[in-house]
């Protein structure tokens, strides 16, 4: 079962993304975040944006996933709420769909502007399942 | 690429009592001796009573201090001020220098992501008794004119070379637009402007990012207070900052460089991480990555951290400018008239190249101060003529339910924290445990009965910054006093607030 939980950090957030493989936990984290930064509940899935990405390694790919979202979310105005991820066999390099619609200020409440997701804590594992663990400034 | 050695759980740290390693120096002083982790190049030192020990004595901030001291070219040590808590990389709190001529580096981590967060503090002539009747609409008409919260646009349209205008020129961009007073200048750090700032070195990425946010104030810890002097403590140096009498109003602006800043650090970081593999430097945090401060790179992101430390400068003037139109709008009165000068405003997340003494001889250092306000004293050449004689002015603000602190700058600073010291009151409970805490309690009602208005745009983000969230800002300026980074000259306590 997939999904996402927030645990304890002192000055900023920690997220954990659950899946049953690699592209579901990456797509988990990515709801996790957005669910920081919005109610989601209020988001219709009525649009997409495509997102790919490759980094230097598998660690490094949680973050820039992360990152080209907050990006794309900054610059664009588009509210993803949920994530279809196809990752390469390496690791290193993911495409995505996106699913949601843009940032409408009267119909979505927001509460917290992240600002990055950082490398401090990060942690990629598996063995039945995949976990990510990212600590995002807040 | 070996997995970095990060992991709060893998290797046994969240739960650790830091008294037990930690060696006592005096009665704010902590020492972590540079033998508690090999690799280390220098000790720590954590500025602390017993009591603000206590509450960091389980907290992963101690293994950062470590990890920090890592650095190559790193000096002295690897110093925590008495706000020290758990950041990401640097902890909060942090201050770190480096030998600039010879090996030492440069880490955007030991910055952050938003670069040049500071304070910016306005006096009035106003008193707490005028201003009461109107608070509420003071506060509103703030919360209008100011734009808060995420993904919030500001009220300015920038094109693309007016941003490079913006990183050039900082707060002399928006004073020369007619957003603030040229005297507004003066008493900035550095005049709001850093001369090295080179909006080339900056992408279109974060010009994109951060372009349409300026003059807006983001979420978070970030907000504009309301506040009345509630003591004097030193009555020379506060009256050469404009504050003469308890009650008198001021205006306290807590924010930074916006998605600017965040994205030049993020695109740095990709650039740094490579390089600093190239140039042989291995850090136990992959956030703390590096280049030395000589290398291309290096200069690279010191001229785009410069450039959004302008913009910074620049949010924060059109920010106190709408402050000020605010309070004319609502009162019926000019700012002049008001005399709502700007006492100072200062940086809390940067680098600097500064000169400092070490083993008796002047040296070009790179200063990283993560949370950490620079304090220099009386008499140094960086300080404005006008506070020349009693040091720079330095802000400490506390939660929002207390009161925050007005200091100024000390010469033992100079000796023992590369002139830095505390910049808050530091977290002590995570964002999650706050809400928790406080789940079922309406923090915005319980402020109001205490006389304080509250307007957010995030309810939910109230919580988070609650009073039982945050150590009392009054122990950190104490011991910073003590431990000599500072000298405390007012303390000020909330009549309105405005966050994201």
């Amino acid at each position: 079962m997939g999904g996402f939980e927030l645990l304890d950090h002192t000055a900023d957030l920690r997220l954990v993304g659950h899946g049953k493989d690699l592209p579901d936990a990456l797509a988990w984290i990515a709801t996790g975040m957005f669910s920081v930064i919005a109610d989601l509940d209020a988001v219709a899935s009525r649009d997409t944006m495509r997102v790919s990405i490759t980094s230097t390694d598998r660690e490094a790919l949680v973050v820039d996933w992360l990152n080209e979202l907050l990006f794309r979310y900054e610059t664009e105005g588009f509210l993803p709420r949920r994530f279809e991820v196809t990752v390469n066999e390496a690791g290193t390099a993911l495409e995505a769909r996106c699913v949601g619609e843009p940032a409408d200020p009267d119909r979505h409440r927001t509460w917290s502007v992240v600002k990055a997701a950082t490398y401090h804590a990060l942690e990629v594992r598996h063995n039945r399942e995949w976990r990510i663990q990212v600590v995002l400034d807040v | 690429m070996a997995g970095p050695q990060n992991a709060i759980g893998a290797h046994g740290n969240r739960n650790m009592d830091w008294t037990t390693v930690l060696q006592k120096r005096d009665g704010h002083r902590w020492e972590l001796p540079q033998d508690y982790k090999s690799g280390m190049n220098v000790p720590g030192v954590v500025f602390a009573d017993d009591k603000l020990l206590q509450l960091i004595r389980e907290d992963p901030c101690i293994e950062q201090v470590a990890n920090v001291a890592f650095l190559p070219g790193i000096v002295g040590h690897s110093l925590a001020m008495p706000d020290i808590h758990w950041g990401y990389g640097f902890p909060i709190g942090g201050v770190a220098a480096t030998r600039v001529d010879e090996d030492g580096v440069v880490s955007p981590g030991g910055v952050g992501f938003d670069i040049n967060c500071g304070i910016r503090l306005l006096r009035t002539d106003l008193t707490e008794a005028e201003v009461r009747p109107h608070l509420k609409d003071l506060v509103s008409t703030l919360f209008r004119e100011i734009h808060t919260g995420t993904g919030a646009g500001g009220r300015i349209r920038l094109s693309a070379s007016e941003v490079d205008k913006v990183l050039k020129e900082g707060g002399a961009w928006a004073v020369g637009r007619g957003l603030g007073d040229p005297d507004d200048l003066e008493v900035t750090e550095e005049g709001g402007c850093m001369a090295e700032a080179d909006p080339s070195a900056v992408g279109d990425r974060p010009k994109a990012r951060g372009g349409p946010q300026i003059g807006t104030l983001g979420s978070g810890n970030h907000f504009l207070e309301v506040q009345a002097v509630d003591e004097i403590l030193d009555r020379a140096a506060a009256s050469t900052m404009g504050l003469t009498e308890p009650g008198q109003v001021t205006i306290m602006i807590h924010c930074g460089s916006r998605g600017l800043g965040h994205q030049v650090c993020t695109d740095s970081l990709r650039v740094i991480e490579a390089a600093g593999r190239r140039y042989g430097i291995e850090l136990p945090d992959r956030q703390l990555a590096s280049v030395p401060v000589s290398s291309p790179e290096g200069g690279e992101y010191l001229r785009a951290m410069n450039a959004a430390a302008n913009f910074a400068w620049a949010n924060r003037q059109c920010i106190a400018h709408w402050a000020r139109e605010s309070f004319e709008q609502v009162l019926g009165r000019s700012w002049e008239d008001m005399g709502m000068w700007q006492v100072y405003d200062i940086s809390h997340n940067m680098a600097k190249i500064e000169d400092h003494t070490v083993d008796g001889k002047s040296t070009r250092l790179c200063v990283h101060r993560k949370g950490a306000t620079r304090s220099f004293p009386a008499g140094h050449p960086e300080v404005p003529e006008r506070y020349r004689d009693i040091g720079q002015p330095v802000f400490v603000p506390g939660d929002m339910g207390r009161y925050s602190f007005l200091a100024v700058g000390a010469p033992k600073a100079m000796e023992v924290s590369f002139g830095s010291t505390c910049h808050g009151a530091g977290r002590v409970e995570s964002r999650t445990r706050a809400k928790k805490l406080l789940k079922g309690r309406d923090i915005r009602q319980e402020l109001e009965r205490e006389g304080i208005i509250v307007q957010a745009k995030g309810w939910a983000s109230l919580a988070e910054e609650a009073s039982i969230a945050y150590k009392d800002v009054a122990d950190v300026v104490r011991v910073s006093e003590e431990a000599g980074l500072c000298r405390n000259v007012a303390r000020l306590r909330p009549l309105g607030v405005i966050k994201g």
